[in-house]
């Protein structure tokens, strides 16, 4: 197969979670990929899987969910294939993560800069100690007083605060790959409009590169290079984010972009109808045909391959010329 | 008329459909759980020993028969006689009977009371949950046997009076789970919605609240219906709680004590029966406790 | 009737922080002598960021909270002056619907239950058959059917819980309704079918809105008039329209330019402002806004700026207006 992002490459990824009601098939043959240095925002509703392929990149999926199948080429090794103590290698080092609640992902009996130094030590295999001259310079590259908050707990860190140290955290050993999950969505507007622009800054400084899970398409418009729609834990549609906007093609994103209000939207909002499928029992073929308004019979047999319709435009939709079979 | 029938048992259906759902879900549980079976068969047979006994006694467990007196288990008395040649193994399976009196008793009077001091404490909160609570570590303050020991002599030695004695040292627990319930269900939009309505507070108490903060509660009832099996034998065995000739446990493990060297079934037998009752009520209690808890009910 | 339906005078809400017995109590100012009158029939934006007290305004409005001070005219009559009999015709009138579609509907209740049990408390010994009626007309109303009455909340999605949340409300013929952030639980396609629905009914039941919220996007698709909080404060009102074009007050400058846009092709200057909200327990002197204006000067640090006309039908709360 055809190597398609230098730097990540997910393919036909499958991620199941055992639980009493059923098998819920949260992932089922997610695509993705990425280039060195590049921003890829991945949308969906609730429930789409965008938050599990997030953690499957860093193997964080935990009981009862589990890694069914698929390749997760990250540069040259497939992080589904290598050992735990590989991994852990990679963890933290070459890709980082920061979450939606940062004050829970901090552990509330440790300082801040002892946390940081902490994650930098593990990397560069020195004492905790040697570490806080370097904490400081990044706790005052994400603009704050360093002096101050490297001895603060948690707790005394405002939303937009605990962010930043997040995204020092995660930024601080310089990874290849930041993923932010949400990172933004349970600040406040002024104070998200702060971290972005804090992120964009640091990010094209040093140069990583970003996977950003949100659900707000604003965000990802302003913040991200390429974009990749997910829906009932399928890759829908993949595009550089202005070809994404101007010229959606599958159903679901322009369905998507028509519901999005938005200051000065003169045309009526459309809402998709129908509701999100149940992932213990999917419907076959197009988990999306059955709110689909292009539905034909080939839809409810098999799901679409995920095939390039143009220049950095992918889809997995019947409507462009697909010949169906799963692709993989 | 069929069609309206039809109608009204759908409904009643619906009705109880989350219960039903909980119930199927607490069952699979239930049988991923051993101890939990353990002592629910343990506990099934408890049950069934006192509804029964009258059939299963081979002999009364008061006439005296003093010529057969002090008689080593034997096929025709298999837990032996007492001093006053009464079959151990009768006066065992109608103490049975005692006990889950006391048991179903105590379990209803102080599970009442504790809820209703609890949710109202949780509820209203302020100066009625101070007093309330204050109240409730005043006698939480003493040793529960001690507490209930003083209790039951200030009251006088009876096995009403015992359990009287036993429900007032009972309740706290209950009432400080439900009052913690309460406050935590008060809390929750749906409690605020009603209100939002216009409803009143009894009605919220009541309606919402209540079925929303039983359940807790309820477990820990199971739970501590060991404890209260223990601290009624003891009473008996103290002569504060039920007297003889009462084929009570505790009372006939106190009868045996003068002979506890020579004639060692008097009081062993009994002391069994104790024993396999509160081990088979603590292990449905951490059974369901388990089954209960929101961790494995994903 | 007065054109107003609802009018609000000096409405003061405090808390009292308890620290210890012998500190003195700190005191949140959450809604700080806010005034304002919703015409009859319309939406009534109120904006604002965490810590802005919108929340409280909108419980206090409704005397869910009682108010520390101030008066709250509905048609006329000050709810706050009346007894607890004659309040209760009020508290029919004015309904709220919350933000969270998974806790605000009783877990172990039938729907029929939940948007029956307003009925049974405002209209006693109503014939069961005359309760079905009715609720079946609005759970139509708000796009479900009539089967749906014997579920439970756990079978329905979050979207359709909202409607639920929404018949409840309207079940009893109220003539205003608070809604409180209704759709930020809700993801945008379901959020899109609610907001219809929202707009829909109240044309078709004549309602009046208070809609609560802290995204714009979604002010800018239903509200008529807007009216933006700080810190307990109303720092802008007016007309949707002109607020939003002619944004006089910098506080509504930043919240407009930071609503993140969904059109790559915008290409706009983003206005940074450094620092935290800060806490209503101790807010800036002066004008509230100073620490985080970039236009603030030495006048808006000493001076409180009091509530004026800026244009007709636009009050605002600032020294140096924009526009």
């Amino acid at each position: 197969m055809k190597r398609r992002g230098d730097l990540l490459d997910i393919s036909a990824l499958k991620v199941v979670f055992y639980t009493y009601r059923g098998v819920i098939k949260a992932l089922n043959g997610v695509e993705l990929w990425m280039n060195r240095g590049e921003r890829l925002g991945v949308v969906g509703e609730t429930g789409c899987g965008k938050s599990v392929t997030a953690k499957s990149v860093m193997r964080l999926i935990e009981e009862p969910g589990k890694i069914l199948s698929g390749r997760l080429l990250f540069e040259d090794k497939d992080l589904l294939q290598i050992q735990e103590s590989d991994l852990r290698q990679i963890r933290g080092s070459e890709i980082s993560m920061i979450f939606q609640e940062p004050n829970s992902s901090l552990n509330p009996v440790m300082s801040v800069g002892f946390q940081i130094a902490e994650v930098l030590a593990e990397k560069n295999k020195t004492k905790i100690k040697k570490q806080y001259p370097a904490v400081a310079e990044m706790l005052e590259l994400v603009g704050l007083d360093a002096e101050r908050v490297m001895t603060m707990y948690p707790h005394e860190l405002s939303g937009g605060m605990a962010q930043r140290v997040m995204i020092a955290m995660g930024l601080a050993p310089k990874p290849k790959l930041l993923i932010a999950d949400e990172p933004t969505s349970a600040l406040d507007v002024t104070i998200q409009a702060q971290i972005l622009e804090l992120l964009d800054q640091l990010v094209r400084e040093m140069g990583n590169a970003v996977l950003m899970i949100s659900h707000d398409m604003g965000v990802v418009a302003e913040f991200c290079d390429k974009i990749m729609v997910m829906y009932a834990g399928n890759s829908v549609e993949y595009a550089t984010t202005e070809k994404l906007f101007k010229n959606p093609r599958h159903p679901y994103t322009k369905g998507l972009l028509q519901a999005v209000p938005r200051i000065g939207r003169i045309e009526e909002l459309k809402a998709i109808k129908g509701t999100v499928p149940d992932l213990v029992s999917p419907p076959p073929g197009c988990r999306f045909h059955k709110r689909c308004p292009h539905m034909t019979a080939v839809c409810q047999k098999e799901h679409p391959s995920f095939i390039q319709v143009e220049d950095d435009h992918y889809v997995a939709c019947y409507l462009f010329g697909n010949e169906g079979g799963g692709g993989h | 008329m069929a069609s309206t029938t039809n109608r009204t048992a759908k409904t009643r259906l619906q009705l109880i459909k989350p219960y039903l759902e909980d119930l199927n879900h607490t069952l699979y549980l239930w049988r991923r759980n051993k101890l939990a079976i353990v002592g629910t068969v343990i506990i099934v047979l408890f049950l069934l020993i006192a509804a029964l006994a009258p059939l299963l006694a081979p002999y009364s467990p008061s006439v005296q028969n003093l010529p057969n007196k002090l008689q080593a288990p034997s096929w025709e008395h298999p837990f032996g006689t007492d001093d006053f040649g009464r079959d151990i193994l009768s006066r065992v399976l109608y103490g049975s009977r005692i006990a889950l009196q006391i048991v179903f008793i105590v379990t209803l009077i102080s599970g009442i009371l504790g809820v209703i001091i609890g949710i109202t404490a949780g509820y209203y909160g302020g100066v009625i949950d101070e007093v309330l609570m204050r109240l409730t570590d005043m006698f939480l303050a003493f040793p529960r046997l001690i507490l209930a020991m003083a209790i039951a002599a200030m009251l006088g030695p009876s096995i009403v009076n015992a359990i009287i004695a036993i429900s007032l040292v009972q309740w706290t627990q209950y009432a400080r789970l439900a009052r913690a319930e309460a406050l935590r269900v008060k809390g929750q939009p749906y409690i605020e919605s009603i209100r939002s309505m216009g409803a009143s507070n009894l009605r919220i108490i009541f309606l919402h609240i209540l079925p929303m903060s039983i359940s807790p509660v309820l477990v820990q009832l199971t739970l501590r219906m060991g404890t209260v099996i223990i601290t009624a034998a003891s009473l008996g065995f103290l002569g504060l709680g039920a007297q003889p000739p009462s084929p009570e446990w505790g009372v006939m493990v106190a009868d045996g004590r003068s002979f506890l060297i020579d004639q060692w079934w008097i009081s062993t037998f009994p002391g069994i029966a104790i024993a396999l009752v509160v081990l088979g009520f603590n292990l449905l209690g951490d059974g369901i406790r388990d089954m209960l808890d929101p961790r494995l009910r994903r | 009737m007065p054109e107003n339906i609802l009018e609000i005078n000096n409405l003061k809400k405090y808390f009292e922080l308890k620290k210890s017995v012998f500190a003195r109590p700190k005191v949140v100012r959450a809604v700080d002598n806010v005034s304002f009158k919703i015409p009859r029939g319309s939406t009534f934006a109120v904006v604002g960021e965490s810590g802005s007290g919108k929340t409280t305004l909108g419980r206090t409005v409704l005397k869910l909270i009682e108010a520390t001070a101030g008066q709250v005219l509905m048609n006329g009559t000050d709810i706050y002056s009346l007894n607890k009999k004659e309040f209760m015709e009020y508290r029919r009138k004015m309904q709220i619907v919350f933000q969270d579609p998974y806790n605000s509907l009783h877990p172990k209740k039938l729907i029929k239950t939940i948007i029956g049990e307003g009925m049974k408390i405002h209209f006693k010994g109503m014939r069961e058959q005359m309760i079905r009626k009715r609720i079946t007309e609005v759970l139509n109303e708000v796009g479900l059917r009539e089967e749906h009455m014997f579920r439970y909340p756990h079978e329905f999605s979050g979207g359709q819980r909202q409607r639920i949340a929404f018949a409840r409300a309207i079940v009893l013929n109220p003539v205003f309704v608070v809604l409180d952030e209704p759709t930020s639980a809700l993801d945008v396609s379901v959020q899109a079918m609610v907001l219809k629905m929202l707009r829909e009914t109240k044309e078709k039941e004549g309602l009046t809105y208070l809609f609560i919220t802290h995204d714009l996007s979604v002010v800018d698709y239903l509200a008529d008039h807007v009216a933006v909080l700080y810190l307990g404060q109303v720092v802008e009102m007016g007309k949707k329209d002109e607020v939003f074009t002619n944004a006089a007050h910098p506080y509504t400058e930043l919240l407009l330019n930071s609503n993140p846009v969904p059109d790559p092709f915008l290409k706009r200057e983003k206005i940074i402002v450094d620092g935290e909200i800060p806490s209503p327990i101790n807010p800036p002197s002066g004008c509230r806004f100073h620490t985080r204006c970039r236009y603030a000067r030495s006048k808006c640090r000493e001076q409180e700026p009091v509530e004026r006309e800026h244009r007709a039908g636009h009050s605002i709360k600032c020294h140096y207006p924009l526009s």
